[in-house]
């Protein structure tokens, strides 16, 4: 995953690590490992989400 | 500037006395028509744009280049035509020129309609179509994804217009936070193709720009043309930024449409370059929601496994133990019971030969008491014999004193 992958692509990701994790058959360090991407995604969502306030320019 | 306005008004009125309403001027513009008999002609030629239907009556736009004018045909004259007005239909108009005083528009009053075939523009357009097949400008090929989540949309459409409005409205609707660039630009006449190419290569030279939406509300039919031109389209298809037409109404069709990324239904549907942030956002907490607690799962079922496990150790290693102590107890035992065993053997055997020798001793001694008491018996009878003897020898002897004592006595 890098910065411009797209955000269905991480969603997806996230999605898919939840899957992973759900299905119990991942060890621990995997699970870990796991956790922290999709934390890690979810705060890069949550940054390319957050666009601010909207500006009108006209020309 | 009320002031100003209310001193004009009273110039105008004290120094001109010819000063009508709108009304007056309707009427006399419809009193110089009816009169008129100049402007009688027997076919008027053009093509059909804009055909529609209201309250049974037909009405159309007969268009013959820039010009146009509007022809109705009342539902009682409809039956009795040879020929049906339709889109870009070639025709020749019989009827009365009517003017309606209410709005100060003119329309033909249509007794009869010839068709000639296609319309004008119908070739002009199905050519224009034909040069930019051939270039591969309406090929899907040609067409750029729109990005997923622009930051900055471009926008040319005309100033203070319901498109403009509609357009801004449904791109903040659906993304709060998205900025908005506004080329203004005239739709349609003349200019119109100059100013919308300058506008869309002025936000495509944008970097900041991540898609353009050209747009404009509906409209008749001829006001739409600047949209099938090949130049504006061919600018629409090059630019790098992904660009979004959306012209007139849905069942408007342009060129411009055509070349374009992606096509927009209506002005309204602008938002569609960029995604529901609703929902973004909901299937985000939905996400933060569930990652944690899958992770908690995993890690509590594999916490559970852990434990099932090392108890299963734990109970294999115990019945392990068990079952070795428990082999050990049972060969101890059979040791010990064989020692026992062995021992109470060798017992029963000592206690065994002790019988048989005191067995032996005994019937030693009995043979030894027989002897004794065989040969006591036989001594005893050996004595008894003896003893008889002696007995007889004396009462013998006793016999014979007797009898010597009886013959003494006789003698």
């Amino acid at each position: 995953m890098t910065e411009h992958t797209s955000v269905h692509e991480k969603m997806n990701r996230v999605e898919t690590i939840i899957e992973r994790l759900e299905s119990g058959d991942v060890s621990l360090e995997e699970a870990q490992a796991l956790h922290q991407e999709g934390k890690e995604l979810l705060e890069e969502l949550s940054d390319t989400l957050a666009l601010g306030d909207s500006e009108i320019l006209e020309q | 500037m009320a002031n100003q306005d209310a001193s004009v008004s009273d110039d105008i009125e004290s120094h001109n006395s010819d000063i009508v309403t709108v009304e007056t001027v309707n009427n006399e513009i419809a009193d110089l028509l009816e009169q008129s008999h100049t402007i009688t002609h027997e076919y008027i030629v053009g093509d059909v744009s804009d055909c529609r239907t209201a309250n049974g009556h037909l009405h159309f736009d007969l268009v013959s280049g820039d010009a146009s004018i509007h022809c109705v045909i009342f539902s009682v004259q409809h039956q009795q035509l040879t020929a049906t007005p339709d889109e870009n239909m070639h025709v020749a108009v019989q009827g009365d020129i009517s003017y309606y005083e209410a709005r100060g528009s003119c329309s033909i009053i249509v007794t009869n309609v010839v068709h000639m075939g296609e319309s004008e523009y119908t070739q002009v357009y199905a050519e224009n179509k034909r040069l930019l097949a051939a270039d591969g400008l309406l090929a899907d090929s040609q067409k750029q994804s729109l990005p997923e989540l622009p930051e900055t949309v471009g926008l040319v459409t005309s100033a203070n217009s319901d498109a403009r409005i509609d357009a801004v409205t449904a791109i903040c609707n659906r993304y709060p936070g998205v900025d908005i660039n506004i080329h203004d630009s005239t739709v349609q006449g003349a200019g119109a193709i100059q100013e919308l190419i300058s506008g869309i290569s002025t936000l495509d030279s944008d970097t900041t720009v991540d898609v353009i939406i050209i747009t404009r509300g509906g409209g008749a039919d001829n006001t739409l043309r600047v949209f099938n031109e090949t130049p504006l389209c061919r600018v629409i298809a090059n630019t790098e930024t992904p660009v979004a037409v959306g012209i007139g109404h849905e069942d408007d069709q342009t060129l411009a449409g055509e070349v374009a990324d992606h096509r927009l239904m209506t002005p309204t549907h602008a938002g569609e370059v960029v995604p529901e942030r609703a929902q973004l956002n909901s299937e985000l907490t939905q996400l933060s929601h569930d990652l944690p607690t899958a992770y908690h799962t995993a890690l509590s079922d594999k916490l559970t496994t852990t434990a099932t496990a090392l108890n299963t150790a734990y109970q294999s290693a115990i019945s392990q133990q068990l079952q070795q102590l428990e082999t050990a107890l049972d060969h101890a035992a059979s040791r010990h019971f064989e020692t026992q065993l062995t021992e109470t053997q060798n017992r029963l055997h000592t206690a065994y030969q002790t019988l048989e020798q005191r067995k032996q001793h005994e019937q030693e001694l009995e043979q030894t008491a027989e002897e004794i008491r065989t040969e006591v018996t036989a001594q005893t009878e050996a004595e008894m014999v003896t003893q008889r003897r002696r007995y007889m020898f004396v009462i013998v002897l006793l016999i014979l004193i007797i009898i010597g004592l009886v013959v003494f006595n006789l003698v």
